[in-house]
């Protein structure tokens, strides 16, 4: 039944009864989720593991202060966003002198398939993702899997819904000028 | 041509072997550890740059006190050589007003009256190894 619980229900169960309590259930609703939002942007199992975890907390410590003038899972789902890219900023400015970019790492680390279910094609559309600029993966991510409309993008990312359907179209045009040059 | 549709929507991301049954303990145990932390304060943040500060000010202060203890040393041997050669001087002044221009003088008149004495015999004595006697008698 606890599985069930509504996000009102947690959040007073966290606010004005047992927070420890209250903050699992939270985790064992949302972590499959979250997971697959970072997962997304970070491509590694283990660095979305870290992420993953370092979102939770976050979460945990800030959600007195969560006003709910947003849903839940939106909210969380900024934290989680905000949390891999500045995961991502940090790689990208450790390869910097490195030889090869961390671009490229990912690619690689796609190519071997570690914990990757996908088949060709959809290795192909993840390293045509790897190309394309970080709002704009992002936000095809959002879309394209996650089914997301872009009033709640708009919200999660601070963009105008304009600016993302112009993402949104130039991310497609790209990957499928990628998927077709291979 | 191929797009981007054709591509099956699934996430072909997964995840090692019960990974979601452990996450929930693993996260408890990071949680617990992030609360023995001590919670960072405004002060925390702060305490390096504070620490640096001083730190900062400690060597300006040392420093200018050095600097200026080594300006004063060198002055204070300035002056105590000026005032010693002064002191000299004064002394060597007092010296010759009081002492030495006195005796110079005594000696001068006593060498006067010897040379007048020298003189009047040596006079004598040269007239008569000369044979002036005629001017003696005069």
């Amino acid at each position: 039944m606890n599985d069930h619980l509504s996000d009102k229900e947690i959040l007073d169960k966290f606010r004005h009864g047992n927070p420890d309590y209250a903050f699992h259930f939270l985790v064992l609703k949302y972590q499959e989720k979250l997971y697959n939002v970072i997962r997304k942007i970070l491509i590694v199992h283990e660095d979305t593991d870290d992420i993953l975890q370092e979102s939770f907390i976050k979460i945990y410590q800030n959600l007195n202060n969560f006003r709910e003038d947003s849903q839940l899972f939106s909210w969380m789902y900024r934290i989680a966003v905000n949390e891999a890219l500045n995961f991502l900023r940090k790689q990208k400015r450790k390869h910097v002198f490195s030889a090869t970019s961390y671009e490229d790492k990912l690619n690689q680390h796609i190519q071997a398939g570690s914990y990757f279910d996908g088949d060709e094609a959809q290795k192909t559309l993840q390293k045509a993702l790897l190309k394309l600029p970080q709002k704009q993966r992002l936000v095809f991510n959002m879309k394209y899997y996650d089914n997301l409309k872009y009033e709640d993008m708009s919200k999660i990312l601070n963009t105008s819904v304009g600016a993302l359907k112009a993402s949104y179209h130039h991310a497609v045009k790209k990957i499928e000028k990628h998927i077709n040059e291979k | 041509m191929r797009r981007q549709e054709d591509i099956p929507k699934n996430n072909p991301f997964n995840t090692p072997d019960g990974y979601f049954d452990e996450f929930p303990s693993r996260l408890k145990n990071r949680l617990n550890t992030e609360k023995d932390k001590k919670p960072v304060t405004l002060l925390t943040t702060l305490k390096p740059y504070f620490y640096f500060i001083a730190f900062f000010v400690a060597f300006a202060f040392i420093f200018k006190f050095g600097v200026d203890k080594l300006t004063k040393d060198y002055r204070n041997q300035e002056n105590e050589l000026q005032s010693s050669v002064e002191t000299e001087l004064y002394y060597e002044y007092e010296f010759i007003s009081d002492n030495m221009i006195y005796e110079e003088m005594i000696a001068l008149q006593d060498s006067t009256i010897i040379n007048n004495e020298i003189n009047e015999e040596m006079i004598t004595a040269y007239l008569v190894e000369e044979d002036i006697e005629y001017l003696m008698y005069e």
